[in-house]
């Protein structure tokens, strides 16, 4: 009697939950094929690196000095130049069709105030449409200007600014030293596809049962709440697993992602991590009655998750209600979590703190979900 | 056996939704052995009385003894010992007949040894043998219901609940169903059946009528057709309505029910009356086919205690 009994509904149980599982090939394929999709979409659109900006420069001093001024911005990574437009409006119009982003006019006098020892005006047009992206063009059209400035007037004194007095402020990029936004997006990635797969697949597992009808069956036979919850859970956190190391190999070998910190350290917060969207998923499936209504609730917490817990934007720059509401979502921990191994290399001396607030949650999202989760009908 | 020997009883057993009351102080007692059917129309709080007693659902008030376990106090213990087969398909129809059998072996602990001989028994028993490798979604309405009894029969209980085992079954299904309850019958297993099909009251050794959350009577079938008062006559009139009104009226007439093209008319004296009621018909110039005296079935006698019941209320 009792665990190996135990033990033997549950096998009985998992045993069921994979004859499913082969039973529905289509949806296991997409459950397999869809984080690849998704790291794909996510890997590459959400990706901010400025390369190419196409730019298109109006010169009107057609002078040895703009031509050097354009070579400038050609050097540079960061834009294309395609277009060499003979009038303002013809600027107007690439830009209105959105086939420039960025547009320079070099005034008619540029050389000849440079060479009178005066200060040259150029002027840049910005399509702003975009803030974030508009920001960072603005800095960089900025910089190169900036840079040409200098050597002008270093060739002018016939000195370097080296030797000038000044301060020099030399930028050394730390973690993620090419600041490349895929080291930054694929562990959130995997942070939010472990959460969508254990919570949405446990609910729909469960409310499944109910719905149809086979749940009022296994509850006139001996097998426990636990039993149930464990046989239920243990096949979707297997097939979870398989799909969270799917998503990190690709990280790895595909964009280059270097793991910095413990490895044991990162399938520790995993494994907590989707106990706790499991949690969550066993939560919904004690209040939604039918499949729909559990995937309501899972969107519920889904969507303020990917916005709120920094995995997009920085929590520091949310309002502070919604900075509240961030310290609520289990993703926020685990994204700090997780990208602190990853990418930072830093271990538990570091994150302690956002482990026991998540193991805190998932132990109360468990008590919850358990104690409400009754063999019995309303 | 002992005749007091009760394996289900109830004490003002009553359940409350928000609004309604499914079950109104319930009171009833099963003997072992017996076929007890508990008939009634739809909303009657049929199942909602099989759920509480299969203790899958908590009584408001009131309590329940099934097995000699308290539904409210000892839930599990009756859980090994009872059966219960829901009124509508409850097993898995991607798994197929076999893996549905050997699922339910596994969860209620039915040993190595004895399953293998007890899964090809309950095949043979339910006709399911040439279907094992089929998955239960595409067998036909009749075979899933079959493959539900062979799934709730796995571990042996001693009482099996059947909610409206034969509802959405073809007559020839419904009889061989009814065949295979009788085998268990006379094996010595306790059933419980809720069916709203009169016809299936007549196989039971006793039998109760639920209406509105209360039981309005509760007796063998022959007794129940016989607490109807009068004589049965059976007539087809071509114009129904018209003759109903007509006959209702009519002295020694005690009530009158239609049956579809039929009209069953309650008599004092069927010898008597038989007469008068083709001659006021004939004087309406209304024919009538085949006017004969019949015995009243389940169906007239419960029609005529709900109605009495609903007048009362």
């Amino acid at each position: 009697m009792g665990l190996m009994t135990s033990l033997e509904r549950t096998w009985a149980i998992i045993r069921k939950e994979f004859i499913h599982a082969g039973r529905d090939p289509r949806t296991l394929v997409i459950t397999i094929v869809m984080p690849i999709l998704l790291l794909m979409l996510l890997g590459y659109t959400t990706s901010l690196d400025i390369e190419g900006i196409p730019m298109a420069i109006y010169d009107q001093s057609k002078s040895a000095e703009s031509r050097r001024l354009i070579e400038a911005y050609q050097v540079t990574d960061s834009f294309t130049l395609n277009y060499s437009p003979q009038s303002y409006s013809d600027l107007r119009r690439l830009m209105d069709s959105g086939r420039i982003q960025v547009g320079l006019i070099i005034p008619p006098d540029y050389a000849s105030k440079l060479a009178a020892g005066r200060t040259a005006q150029v002027s840049c047009v910005l399509d702003g449409s975009n803030p974030t992206v508009g920001s960072q063009v603005l800095a960089i059209v900025t910089m190169v200007g900036q840079s040409h400035g200098i050597q002008i007037i270093q060739e002018k004194l016939g000195i370097s600014v080296a030797q000038l007095p000044g301060i020099d402020a030399r930028m050394r990029v730390w973690y993620n030293p090419k600041l490349d936004n895929i080291n930054f997006m694929v562990p959130a990635i995997i942070g939010m596809i472990l959460q969508m797969m254990c919570s949405a697949l446990t609910a729909g597992a469960i409310v499944g049962e109910r719905e149809r009808g086979t749940m009022e069956q296994l509850n006139v036979t001996p097998i426990r709440s636990l039993e149930l919850i464990v046989g239920k859970a243990v096949p979707y956190l297997v097939i979870a697993a398989l799909i969270g190391a799917e998503i990190l190999i690709i990280g790895v070998f595909w964009f280059g992602m270097e793991i910095h910190g413990s490895m044991l350290l990162l399938i520790g917060f995993c494994v907590l991590f989707m106990l706790t969207s499991l949690a969550w998923g066993l939560f919904v499936s004690v209040i939604a009655k039918t499949r729909q209504q559990a995937q309501m609730l899972n969107m519920l917490i889904m969507l303020p998750s990917q916005m709120l817990s920094g995995m997009m934007f920085p929590i520091l720059s949310l309002p502070v209600a919604l900075q509240y509401l961030a310290a609520l979502m289990p993703l926020t921990y685990f994204t700090r979590m997780i990208r602190g191994v990853i990418l930072k290399g830093v271990g538990l001396e570091i994150l302690w703190l956002d482990m026991g607030v998540l193991a805190v949650i998932c132990i109360v999202l468990m008590a919850v979900a358990g104690a409400r989760f009754k063999k019995t009908l309303e | 056996m002992n005749q007091n020997n009760f394996v289900i009883e109830t004490q003002d057993l009553t359940k409350q939704f928000k609004k309604v009351v499914a079950v109104d102080r319930l009171n009833l007692s099963v003997r072992k052995g017996e076929i007890f059917g508990l008939l009634g129309p739809d909303g009657a709080g049929k199942t909602t009385t099989i759920r509480m007693l299969c203790a899958i659902m908590d009584p408001t008030e009131g309590s329940a003894r099934v097995a000699e376990f308290d539904t409210r106090k000892e839930p599990e213990e009756i859980k090994k010992r009872i059966g219960y087969m829901a009124q509508q398909f409850s097993l898995y129809g991607d798994l197929t007949v076999l893996e549905n059998l050997t699922f339910f072996a596994d969860i209620f602990e039915v040993g190595r040894k004895e399953r293998q001989e007890r899964i090809e028994r309950l095949l043979e028993f339910a006709r399911l043998t040439r279907f094992k490798g089929r998955r239960a979604a595409h067998l036909s309405g009749g075979m899933q219901k079959k493959l539900a009894l062979a799934c709730t029969l796995i571990h042996q209980p001693e009482i099996i609940f059947l909610d409206e085992p034969t509802t959405g079954v073809d007559p020839v299904s419904r009889r061989e169903f009814w065949d295979i309850l009788t085998e268990l019958h006379i094996e010595g297993v306790t059933l419980f059946v809720s069916t709203p099909y009169m016809d299936e009251a007549e196989r039971c050794s006793r039998v109760s009528l639920m209406f509105d959350g209360n039981i309005i009577v509760c007796d063998t079938p022959e007794r129940i057709k016989s607490l109807v008062k009068g004589q049965l006559l059976e007539l087809r009139p071509d114009e129904l309505r018209k003759a109903a009104q007509l006959i209702a009226d009519l002295p020694g007439v005690l009530e009158v029910q239609t049956y579809g093209d039929l009209l069953h008319v309650f008599v004092d004296d069927a010898a008597r009356r038989a007469p008068e009621v083709q001659a006021a018909l004939a004087g309406e110039g209304i024919s009538a086919e085949g006017l004969r005296q019949t015995r009243p079935r389940m169906e007239e006698a419960f029609i005529s205690l709900i109605r009495k019941q609903s007048e009362e209320g």
